[in-house]
């Protein structure tokens, strides 16, 4: 889910400076993934990237109360860490193996759980997380919420004999991840926990590890995150495109060495911008083939005449043949004369029939021959002669129908054999048999007309079976060369079309992608400019007498080439610093690096935990580390374990207001905890010292009242705190009304009553417990403007004493 | 070499020694800059009781410390008063397995003694001022 504020910050930046060639929907999918993205090129609309993400309400800022460890590492039982939970800086020192660290794993691994960082430890280590002595691991922290009276309660289980893994976290009494109190990001962006270990290696990173890890801070990682998916979605584009470009020269040469006239219309497609694809795919499908004119069309043509069948020619020769025979023999001898004959016959029968009883032959005149038997034989005659001349007739009629049948058989030249142009096979051969073919003899004599079909017909299916069988062949042989290529281009073809709509995206995803890297290097410059500032104030306080000097720090580039930037000069010589800096120098730096990005006022934890930073630094910068972190306890809490002497010693007599936690460790891994130092404690033994020492001159008893002055304001106002946190004030407001008193007295009544303005209440509620409060007040509040401490200035002190334990109000049970 | 109990001397000696390393201060010269920067310290306290709480000078060195601060009116500049008088006491007490001050503790402690030093005079000026007469070491100069 993009940042909300974000989002609006880029929306806006739109508004003011659209990208040319891409559009706002584009822009906006880049921070909703790589999906959205290709939606929106899909021609999906953007949708309304800008009103999506609710703004989640940022998480309340908190303090640490409390860190409770039991089972883990070198703590056995239960042990708490107890701290104020306010601005200000608090060690926690202890000999090595005391159970610092433990604290602090324990913290991290609370807050970021096996994260990458830990798996980075060795498996020994990881091994070793529960502790001997103590079966039953549990690691829970207390935060003070802003404006919250009850704590906010983390805790984080393992059963007995669980794996690290294998914890349950319960946020604020339920089983939920710090995720869904919106911790998840901040951790990753501000960690507040930075450990020796880290802090050695934090600069061994590559410049763009140290790049996101500053980046992280900027709040910028959405921005990021967005260019990234851009580039990543124009990559594979890009890539699409080079997919599909890459074969083709290749295959221009195959078609420029083809033959084949497909291969030319391909050419010309792939010669034309942009590729004429279509046309590629036409000639693939076939269709370009079925031009007009085309040599492949007129051989597939040639391929296809017409055949005459053998069989058929056969028959109907034979038909011929057979017709015409019958005709003939049905002529031989009376028959062709049958008609006639029967004519004659039926006249003569006629004519008897009329001269009834005359036998003499009226033609010849021979006698008794026309009798009652000549005349039944006669009649019995015609018929048959009758049956003959029918027959005959039926016969020619046969004939004449082989005649046409055979006709028909003959069919004119087909167009494909008369066709101009060479097709690459002798067409004349066949052309020549069909024309001799298509020449009937004229004057439909059966025997000829089947002499012709008989012998042309031969002839001509000889002719087209070899041009059918030679123009097959041709054909196959150019199939058989251009097969492969376009096999080639079958697979291609699709990639091409890909690689086509792949390209006309290119230049709206690039031109998105400058848009988003422009608004994110403003955007980082901008926010990057303050933390850089405040890198550069903790380096001159840490470097002390460091030759080495930071100049610009800047964050540069983008993608593959992002990087922290770090000028600056040794001994006045420009040099690449992470290379001339000792490891001390380089602790110093990262530490420098880590207090500005934990100290991000966007980040919810107001406290940082720093663990062991001495014993990776140069011990003369102790004094500098001492004011580094005291300038940032000034509006966080500071958590500082140290097993080295000399930071608290500094913080002590450098007189930085700082709590002194020492922790302990026995046999069993048991540890202890006791408060040694507060800045309430400090203030009052250093008023002992000056007041106890022998001789002191008068003037000098005005130092002791300063001194006691300071103690009870550092009491009151963290009495003030504590007041205003359990009656659920936030921590601005506390700030606030810490500024307003004028007088120590109206400081206390705030602390007593919560009412800065019962300052007149103040020494009545006093009094009640410490007889001395009247006196000893009027004096402290002059403090060492010249308070003049009557009697004996050690009495004095512990009535101040016992002042500043009355303002405390009484810790709440438990915890 | 200045007159003994001159802070501003003395811390100028103090830096020579650091700085010149000849054979008779090799290897001693760290402990020997401590001492003589914690006898500035010292010198310039004198100076500065004498003009602010006299008698304050015969109390214990971290009473005195403490006293800086207020009676000079600057609370960091008594805060490394402090720091440098810790460092250069534990050097002062040799102790053979403590390791001497490094340079740039040492040149902390120079620093705080050289401003201790100029701050007490500054303050002499201005109370001699009020007295109509000038403090010795101030008549020498333009
Ligand atoms: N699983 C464990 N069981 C018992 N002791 C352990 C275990 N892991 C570490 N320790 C011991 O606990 C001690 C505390 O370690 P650590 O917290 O790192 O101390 P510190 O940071 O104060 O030096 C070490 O002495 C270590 O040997
Ligand atoms: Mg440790």
């Amino acid at each position: 889910m993009p940042d909300a504020a974000l989002l609006s910050l880029v929306a806006a930046r739109w508004e003011a400076h659209p990208a040319t060639g891409t559009s706002a929907p584009l822009v906006l999918a880049a921070f909703r993934g790589r999906e959205a993205v290709l939606g929106v090129l899909e021609g999906e609309d953007g949708g309304g990237a800008t009103t999506e993400p609710a703004a989640s309400r940022a998480p309340d800022p908190v303090h640490l109360a409390a860190i409770t460890v039991e089972g883990f590492r070198g703590i056995g039982e239960r042990a708490t860490l107890r701290l104020h939970p306010a601005p200000g800086l608090t060690l926690v020192v202890g000999r090595n193996g005391s159970g610092k660290s433990s604290f602090s794993e324990a913290l991290e691994i609370l807050l970021l759980g096996t994260n990458r960082r830990w798996d980075r430890r060795s498996p020994v280590w990881r091994d070793g997380w529960r502790n001997l002595h103590h079966r039953h691991t549990v690691i829970e922290a207390r935060f003070a919420a802003d404006g919250r009276r009850e704590p906010l309660v983390v805790s984080r289980r393992w059963d007995d004999g669980a794996g690290l893994q294998e914890s349950t976290l319960s946020v604020g009494g339920r089983q939920r991840s710090l995720e869904s109190i919106g911790w998840a990001q901040p951790l990753a962006s501000y960690p507040p926990l930075l450990s020796h270990h880290e802090l050695e290696s934090a600069l061994d990173d590559t410049p763009s590890h140290l790049y996101d890890a500053l980046a992280g801070i900027l709040g910028l990682g959405d921005l990021r995150a967005a260019q990234e998916t851009l580039r990543g979605v124009r990559l594979d584009l890009e890539r699409a495109v080079r997919a599909a470009g890459d074969p083709v020269d290749a295959l221009v040469r195959r078609l420029e060495d083809s033959a084949d006239e497909r291969a030319a219309t391909v050419l010309a497609a792939l010669r034309s911008r942009p590729w004429d694809l279509d046309a590629i795919g036409e000639t693939l499908s076939g269709e370009a083939a079925a031009d007009e004119g085309s040599t492949l069309r007129r051989l597939s043509d040639l391929a296809a005449l017409p055949v005459l069948a053998r069989e058929e020619l056969e028959a109907t020769v034979r038909g011929l043949r057979d017709a015409d025979r019958l005709v003939t023999e049905l002529q031989r001898g009376e028959g062709a004369r049958a008609d006639e004959l029967a004519d004659l016959l039926e006249r003569a029968l006629e004519v008897h029939a009329h001269a009834a009883g005359q036998t003499a032959c009226p033609v010849c005149g021979t006698e008794g021959v026309l009798t009652y038997a000549w005349r039944r034989h006669t009649g019995e005659r015609l018929r048959s002669l009758r049956e003959d001349a029918e027959a005959l007739r039926a016969a020619r009629a046969r004939r004449e129908a082989a005649i046409a049948g055979a006709t028909l058989l003959v069919t004119a030249v087909p167009a494909p054999l008369t066709e101009s142009g060479d097709p690459g096979v002798p067409v004349e051969p066949a052309l020549q048999a069909w024309r001799r073919w298509s020449a009937i003899p004229e004057g439909g004599d059966a025997q000829r007309l089947a002499a012709h079909l008989q012998e042309r017909g031969q002839q001509l299916i000889a002719a087209v079976a070899e041009l059918r069988r030679s123009a097959r062949e041709e054909l196959d042989r150019r199939q058989r060369t251009w097969r492969p290529i376009a096999d080639t281009l079958v697979t291609w073809l699709p990639a091409a079309r890909d690689a086509r709509a792949a390209a006309e995206r290119v230049p709206a995803v690039r031109a998105a992608e400058t848009w988003l890297r422009d608004a994110h290097d403003e955007l980082r410059d901008e926010r990057f400019r303050p933390i850089a500032e405040a890198v550069q104030a903790n380096w001159s306080a840490l470097r002390q007498d460091s030759n080495v000097s930071l100049g610009v720090l800047r964050l540069a580039g983008a993608s593959t080439r992002r990087q922290l930037v770090l000028d600056g000069s040794v001994d006045g010589e420009a040099a690449p610093l992470l290379g001339v800096m000792s490891q001390g120098e380089l602790n110093c730096l990262a530490l420098s690096l880590f207090l500005p990005r934990a100290s991000q006022p966007e980040s919810p934890f107001r406290f940082v935990v720093i663990d062991d930073p001495v014993q990776a630094m140069d011990p003369s910068k102790v004094e500098g580390l001492a004011t580094a972190l005291a300038a940032a306890a000034r509006d966080r809490q500071v958590v500082v374990l140290t097993h080295d002497t000399r930071l608290p010693e500094a913080v002590r007599f450098l007189r930085l207001p700082a709590t002194v936690i020492e922790v302990a460790r026995r046999e069993g891994s048991i540890v202890e905890l006791r408060e040694l130092d507060s800045p309430v404690r400090r203030h009052i033994d250093d008023a002992l010292a000056v007041a106890r020492s022998d001789g002191l001159p008068p003037e000098a008893r005005r130092v002791v009242a300063g001194f006691c002055r300071m103690a009870l304001e550092a009491a009151a106002t963290r009495a003030v705190a504590q007041r205003m946190r359990r009656e659920g004030r936030r921590f601005a407001d506390v700030e606030a009304e810490l500024e307003r008193p004028t007088t120590l007295l109206m400081l206390l009544a705030l602390a007593l009553f919560g009412d800065a303005s019962r300052s007149a209440d103040v020494v009545p509620r006093l009094a009640r417990d410490e007889p001395g409060a009247a006196e000893t007040l009027r004096i402290c509040n002059r403090g060492a403007h010249g308070g003049a401490i009557p009697g004996d200035p050690a009495a004095f002190v512990r009535v101040v004493e016992s002042l500043t334990r009355l303002l405390a109000p009484p810790e709440p049970a438990g915890g | 070499m200045a007159e003994e109990s001159d802070p501003h001397a003395l811390v100028a000696a103090a830096r020579d020694v650091a700085r010149i390393e000849t054979e008779a201060t090799a290897g001693l010269w760290p402990r020997a800059a401590a001492l003589l920067t914690r006898q500035a310290l010292e010198a310039a306290m004198a100076r500065l009781w004498a003009a602010t709480a006299p008698g304050l000078e015969r109390t214990s060195g971290r009473c005195q410390v403490l006293c800086v601060g207020t009676l000079l009116g600057d609370p960091d500049l008594g805060g490394r008063v402090t720091l440098a008088w810790n460092v250069l006491s534990e050097a002062c007490h040799h102790r053979v397995y403590r390791l001497p001050p490094t340079a740039s503790e040492l040149e902390r402690a120079f620093e705080a003694a050289w401003d201790l030093a100029e701050a007490t005079e500054a303050l002499a000026c201005e109370a001699a001022e009020r007295r109509g007469r000038l403090p010795p070491r101030a008549e020498g100069l333009p």
